[in-house]
């Protein structure tokens, strides 16, 4: 486990942005400055996570615990998987073939039916209130870990609609640790220098606003002018990688086997974001919520993560990748068992699945055992917070040691209450 | 059963008032201030100085950076009463009037453009309302009374498309300080004081509203409210049981349905294509019922959102978020601006003018000696708010002097009637550049604002945004030297310290101190080979500065 | 008997059978004695209408059944699933299993079937988009009808036995002439009933029902219109009118009170009076009556979301299989106890077309 005291990373201090303006436009990151061995030894370490958000709540009944004899079943078979006695929907072929390599959580049972709530909820672990705004996982990991590759930005993500930097997700932790966002996976379009600017302009220029902005700061303490000076920085890093976004190697092969449709395109776009050395990737996909419909909409939806997630979970399987990252696969909750009078289902946090696999997680585990019925956990069931200390302790990160500091207190970074889920690492 | 909020607020106002009123001849400003310092924890900071003031208030009340020769003009001016009258003379400046109509419009509509008003007719009407003595009670009545008739007509376009969920919803937040849309299945799943009888008493001012087609005559859509005779019903999706409710504003009275004999519910029969106008009409009676002074949410709503405007913050913050569980940072204050506003009959320049002759609005952004930081709720230091996309747009025109080459623009023939490609100015197959101000205007409103039905309050800076900046070829283009901008003036200069004292007044609003002027020399010194690139960089450099981003 | 003057005004519910799962198909046997129904449970229920409710059920489904037709002449029901089954049944022989089965009528859900009126043939048609037309006698393959580029959600069969309809997700109405060949005719325009938002996952709507009028000169295909998203799926529930002999939409009708779901189904009553009912989440919904010459219903009667419509012979009374809260829909558990979570139901409505006679009771 990490020393709690190695969170004061080179990374955050000794490292002033200066220096990181002196690699800009080259190509190295920071090993170029670091010894060799040092070099080695960092890059032997790191972890990565991909988060994939259903928002809305993808269905369990149509997708990780079909049960086609409960009385709340829907239409659909269920399959057989490549883990003896466990079985997936039938929207889920892909996933069903490759279920010996990863895990699958039956019993989250959870507090929060909302969406609005409950989005960031899930996302941010379900701490006890402390009064401050937590951080989402991938902002969260950006702080305890770092970024993988000090010249590119540690937590990138990918949506439908519109790009920016979304500096929310960060929550206490302030604008440096929010989320650069791709819409619709796009590389930012400013991302290239214009030719009438040479490198060397670009360095004279920026040196220029950089001494500025040092003038205007002092004296000053406000999250704004952080936050602004952070977005330059970051543009410059990403301009410095741009490489990253370059899709035109890929095999078109790539392509069919995720799929065209976006959220196929961009989790394909995340393995790449992964292999360039992204710590924290997260993709999101919109519209699960299906109060209306859910049959003929799960039939159409499912099969959009089931094919992808499949492909990303083998590719970083051969990549020899799966050992060091994590991938995640959730939505805020499930779906009801009882079905409205839309031929819908609607939220359900009492007992609900998602899956994991990767770095420390152990290989076709199935665990949770719920009523007979799927609608109800039969046991403790596990709480998110369970997750999030699940998730930290594989990253190598000690979820009850480890601390945030913030205006003097010291803030737990999981829930206090909760623990890692032994069943699920390895 | 509880007490209405309104009443238990009314009863904190009457206590408050012995308290807190405005003593005899002291003006609100004054009030402010000492409520303010009242309230602080710590140190106050000092006085802006005349600079950071000037540039502040101009921005904050006609949107835009003060020329280089109002600067000097202002620092040099000696009168000890300049700061209150440069506050007059701007508010009676009919940039002012346009400056307003957008912020106005933007808090109100959120840049959404729906329904069948233009936009171009819309901002015009507010411009038209914000000269003169404008009073807020009217303009929002008017917004929902929407008669479509005359010169209100474009007041109408607030009411959107009519859809009467998001209508609800959208009086809610903005008017009232309600943030309801959680509050129409269910009771407000976190805020005790929002319950879903609310939402919908809200909602039965509302459902009769929708768009006509188009009247036989003149060929316009309005308004028009169908039939009221039932109220309207609902139920929890968490607790059994249908409830019903009339028209019911929050603590307020509940409007009763009348009802009419059989063919004596109409006052005006159908014609024209319009349908029959009904004697009772709630939407137009909650134009009334909404705006009354007696309306404590929508007076507190309103002065938090104008205290918000020019502080940066609101006094309850976030702006929609007004129950007793989140209270105001300075109660007595909040009370005060309250009773004073409608003391005052809604007069909006009034209240502008008592604020921003405070002291706390005039308050400098630096921070006191030795404090490191300031809780914003304090106003103990004057807040960092973002320049609007609009003020933003503005002040890089005009600190870069391709202001009048752009205004140019708008009305020349010559500009041409197609219309611009701006997705592909995005993706790179447009290589053209904008031209007028308009498709400008358009291009800075995609990548700075935020998103259309999102609030904008909170300064947003995005990579994308400071990209944008960086590479965007038009704004590389105003720091080429031509049409008389500043990169093409600074050319002709030779001296350093003119060219920097020329640079810093441009674009900062601000004589440079001297480390400002040896950097600008030195710099001009190791360029000597690329002198006019060299000036684009000094200017590039201040533009793209935190000082120039913020207005502080 | 004497049959009362039909008066879609004084419509009322003169019966009610409940059920404690959802049914989506309810329909009466061509004599008018018996109605089928069919849903969740994958059972086929029997209830008898006179002589005491006497109620069988047929047992072969594996997954829930999701249309059926009754034959007009022989006491023959055929009924379809999710699993692309067909069965055959004789009705009135419960204790039998089915007369014949296709087993693999469809790779997915069989979402319509029809029968031609003169008994011959059995069209099917669902998920694999191609509309299958079938011996009755022994179901047999007798032609594969293919053009459809989605899903299939209904399926008509004009009043003179001469053609066939079929409705797709993306709002496609194809015709077909039956026998002869079973060629395509031509194609009409529903695609209002289709919505794919730019930020879409799914297409959602699609024409869900059809009714052609007794006099075979108007078709109405049933939907809703300008849906929201694909998650709640919300839309204007719509009904377009086709002249039949031009092809040509000659209006579209909607709902007085407030619905959000699609039109499930349609009956015509007469040549000119339409019924049609839509579905609407946690509340009630409508059952609607339109003169077609208006675009707004004469008559409407809330009633909670129903899925089918069925004519009795007769012509005076509607039966719609109807939602029922069991009382615990919504999000999560919250107060209710494990126990008392239990799936919604149903309750098939017979609805009476004419007045209540003064002195019946209850109703």
């Amino acid at each position: 486990m990490m020393d709690p005291n190695q969170y004061c990373q080179p990374h955050e201090h000794a490292m002033s942005r200066r220096k990181m303006l002196g690699v800009i436009g080259g190509t190295a990151g920071f090993g170029s400055l670091l010894q060799p061995a040092v070099a080695e030894a960092i890059a032997k370490k790191e972890k990565q996570v991909c988060l994939i958000w259903l928002d809305g709540g993808m269905s369990q009944y149509e997708s990780w615990h079909p049960l086609p004899d409960s009385q709340f079943a829907g239409p659909f078979r269920s399959i057989k998987t490549s883990v003896p006695g466990i079985h997936f929907s039938e929207l889920m072929p892909h996933t069903a073939k490759i279920a010996h390599k990863i895990s699958v959580i039956r019993t989250m049972a959870t507090q929060d039916p909302n969406h609005s709530t409950g989005v960031p909820r899930m996302q941010r672990g379900d701490p006890l209130n402390r009064g401050v705004d937590y951080p989402y996982l991938g902002s969260a990991i950006a702080k305890l870990l770092g970024p993988a590759d000090p010249a590119l930005p540690p937590y990138i993500w990918i949506k439908p609609g519109n790009g920016g930097f979304i500096h929310h997700e960060a929550g206490f932790l302030g604008a440096k640790y929010g989320a650069l966002a791709l819409g619709d996976g796009r590389a930012p379009i400013h991302i290239h220098r214009p030719a009438s600017i040479s490198a060397d302009a670009d360095a004279a220029r920026q040196a220029l606003r950089e001494k500025a902005n040092e003038r205007f700061t002092a004296y000053r303490g406000a999250a704004e002018i952080d936050a602004y000076e952070t977005s330059y920085d970051m543009a410059q890093q990403l301009m410095a990688r741009k490489d990253i976004f370059d899709d035109s190697g890929l095999a078109p092969r790539d392509r069919e086997r995720y799929g065209q449709h976006p959220l196929g395109r961009h989790i394909l776009r995340a393995r790449g974001l992964l292999e360039a050395g992204v710590r924290f990737v997260k993709v999101s996909s919109h519209h699960w919520d299906t109060h209306g419909d859910n049959f003929n909409m799960s039939q159409r939806l499912v099969p959009q993560i089931d094919q992808p997630f499949a492909a990303l979970v083998d590719d970083l399987d051969e990549r020899g990748m799966l050992d060091d990252v994590l991938v995640i696969v959730m939505s805020e909750f499930g779906r009801s068992p009882v079905i409205n009078s839309r031929l819908g289902r609607d939220h359900w946090p009492d007992c609900w699945s998602l899956a994991l696999a990767g770095c420390g997680i152990k290989r076709g585990a199935v665990i949770g055992n719920t009523t007979a019925d799927g609608a109800f956990v039969d046991d403790e069931g596990y709480d998110i917070g369970d997750l999030f200390h699940t998730i930290f302790t594989v990253l190598g990160i000690n979820p009850r040691r480890a601390k945030y500091r913030h205006k003097g207190q010291k803030l737990a970074i999981a829930n206090d209450e909760c623990r890692a889920i032994k069943e699920l690492m390895l | 059963m509880q007490r209405p909020l309104a009443i238990a607020i009314m009863a904190f106002c009457c206590s408050a008032l012995t308290a807190v009123s405005v003593s005899a001849g002291e003006p609100l400003s004054g009030a402010i201030d000492r409520l303010i310092a009242d309230g602080a924890d710590g140190p106050l900071a000092a006085r802006s100085d005349d600079a950071e003031f000037l540039r502040r208030v101009t921005l904050d009340f006609v949107g835009h950076i003060p020329t280089a020769d109002s600067v000097r003009a202002f620092l040099g001016d000696s009168s000890a009463n300049k700061r209150s009258m440069l506050i007059d003379k701007l508010l009676a400046a009919d940039t002012f009037a346009e400056q307003w109509a957008n912020r106005l419009s933007v808090m109100m509509l959120e840049r959404q453009d729906l329904g069948k008003v233009p936009d171009e007719d819309w901002l015009k009407y507010l411009h038209q309302s914000l000269q003169g003595a404008p009073r807020w009670n009217e303009m929002v009545r008017a917004m929902i009374a929407g008669s479509g008739k005359g010169e209100e007509r474009p007041a109408m376009k607030f009411l959107g498309a009519g859809d009467q969920h998001r209508l609800t919803e959208d009086i809610g937040r903005l008017l009232l300080g309600m943030d309801l849309e959680c509050a129409r299945c269910h009771d407000h799943p976190s805020v005790d004081d929002w319950k879903q009888a609310h939402y919908w008493g809200l909602f039965a001012y509302v459902n009769q509203t929708k768009l006509s087609e188009p009247h036989a005559v003149d060929k316009q859509v309005y308004f028009v409210e169908s039939l009221a005779t039932e109220k309207v019903e609902f139920e929890s999706v968490f607790v059994n049981g249908k409830e019903f409710t009339g028209p019911k504003l929050p603590d307020g009275e509940e409007v009763p349905i009348p009802k009419f004999e059989k063919g004596q519910e109409f006052e005006r029969p159908a014609a024209d294509g319009m349908p029959a106008v009904p004697k009772f009409r709630p939407r137009e009676r909650l134009a009334d019922d909404l705006t009354s002074k007696s309306n404590a949410y929508f007076v507190r709503n309103s002065v938090n959102r104008i205290w918000f405007l020019l502080m940066g913050r609101g006094l309850s913050h976030p702006l929609d978020q007004m129950h007793r569980e989140n209270p105001p940072s300075h109660p007595a204050l909040m009370d005060l601006l309250a009773e004073e506003f409608v003391a005052h009959e809604f007069d909006l320049k009034w209240l502008l003018r008592e604020i921003a002759s405070s002291e706390s609005y005039q308050r400098s952004s630096r921070l006191p000696d030795g404090v490191k930081s300031v809780e914003p709720s304090s106003y103990r230091s004057a807040l960092h708010r973002a320049l609007t996309p609009e003020q933003l747009l503005h002040a890089i025109l005009r600190a870069s002097g391709n202001l009048a080459q752009v205004e140019a623009v708008k009305g020349n023939p010559a500009a041409g009637t197609q219309k611009f490609d701006q997705r592909g100015y995005f993706t790179g197959t447009n290589k053209d550049l904008p031209q007028s101000l308009d498709e400008i205007r358009a291009i800075f409103v995609q990548t700075f604002a935020q998103p259309a039905g999102v609030a904008e309050v909170d300064f947003s800076p995005g990579l994308n945004k400071s990209l944008f900046l960086m590479n965007d070829r038009l704004i590389l283009h105003w720091l080429e030297p031509h049409g008389g901008n500043l990169v093409s003036q600074l050319g002709k200069e030779n001296a350093a310290e003119a060219i920097a004292e020329n640079l810093y007044l441009s674009v900062l609003s601000r004589f440079p101190d001297e480390a400002e002027q040896l950097e600008v020399a030195g710099y001009l010194q190791a360029n000597t080979a690329r002198r006019d690139a060299a000036l684009g960089d000094l200017v590039w450099a201040l533009l793209c500065s935190t000082e120039f981003r913020l207005n502080h | 008997m004497n049959t009362p003057a039909l008066d879609l005004k004084q419509a009322w519910v003169s019966r009610e059978l409940a059920h404690d799962r959802q049914l989506y198909r309810a329909q009466f046997s061509p004599d008018g004695r018996s109605i089928a129904a069919v849903g969740q449970d994958k059972l086929v229920h029997i209830w008898q209408l006179e002589g005491g409710e006497n109620k069988t059920t047929l047992d072969a489904h594996r997954a829930w059944v999701s249309s059926m037709a009754f034959h007009p002449d022989d006491d023959l029901l055929f009924t379809a699933d999710y699993h692309g089954i067909i069965h055959c049944w004789n009705y009135r022989d419960p204790d039998k299993g089915p007369r014949w089965t296709i087993p693999d009528a469809d790779r997915g859900n069989v979402r319509a079937l029809a029968v031609t009126p003169d008994g011959h043939h059995l069209i099917s048609a669902g998920d694999d988009r191609v509309v299958k037309v079938w011996s009755t006698k022994e179901g047999k393959t007798v032609a594969h009808l293919k053009g459809h580029a989605e899903c299939v959600f209904s399926l008509a069969i004009s009043p003179d036995g001469k053609h066939l309809v079929s409705g797709d997700l993306l709002g496609i109405i194809r015709q077909w002439s039956i026998g002869d060949g079973w060629k395509p005719v031509r194609e009409l325009d529903a695609t209002l009933l289709h919505t794919r938002g730019e930020d879409f996952l799914a297409d959602v709507g699609g024409v869900r029902s059809f009714a052609f009028s007794d006099d075979g000169k108007l078709l109405a295909a049933g939907g809703m219109k300008e849906a929201q998203s694909n998650a709640f799926c919300p839309g204007k529930p719509t009904v377009l009118i086709y002249d039949w002999a031009s092809g040509e939409k000659t209006s579209e009708l909607g709902i007085n009170g407030k619905s959000d779901g699609p039109f499930n189904a349609l009956r015509f009553l007469g040549d000119k009076f339409l019924a049609g009912h839509t579905e609407q989440l946690h509340t009630p919904s409508e059952l609607a009556f339109w003169d077609i010459d208006q675009p707004e219903p004469l008559h409407s009667l809330k009633n909670h979301s129903a899925y089918d419509l069925s004519l009795h012979p007769d012509g005076r009374q509607l039966l719609a299989p109807c939602y029922v809260s069991g009382g615990s829909t919504g999000n999560g558990v919250r107060d209710r106890k494990r126990e008392d979570y239990t799936p919604n139901g149903s309750a098939l409505r017979i609805f009476s077309l004419f007045a209540k006679p003064e002195n019946k009771a209850g109703g």
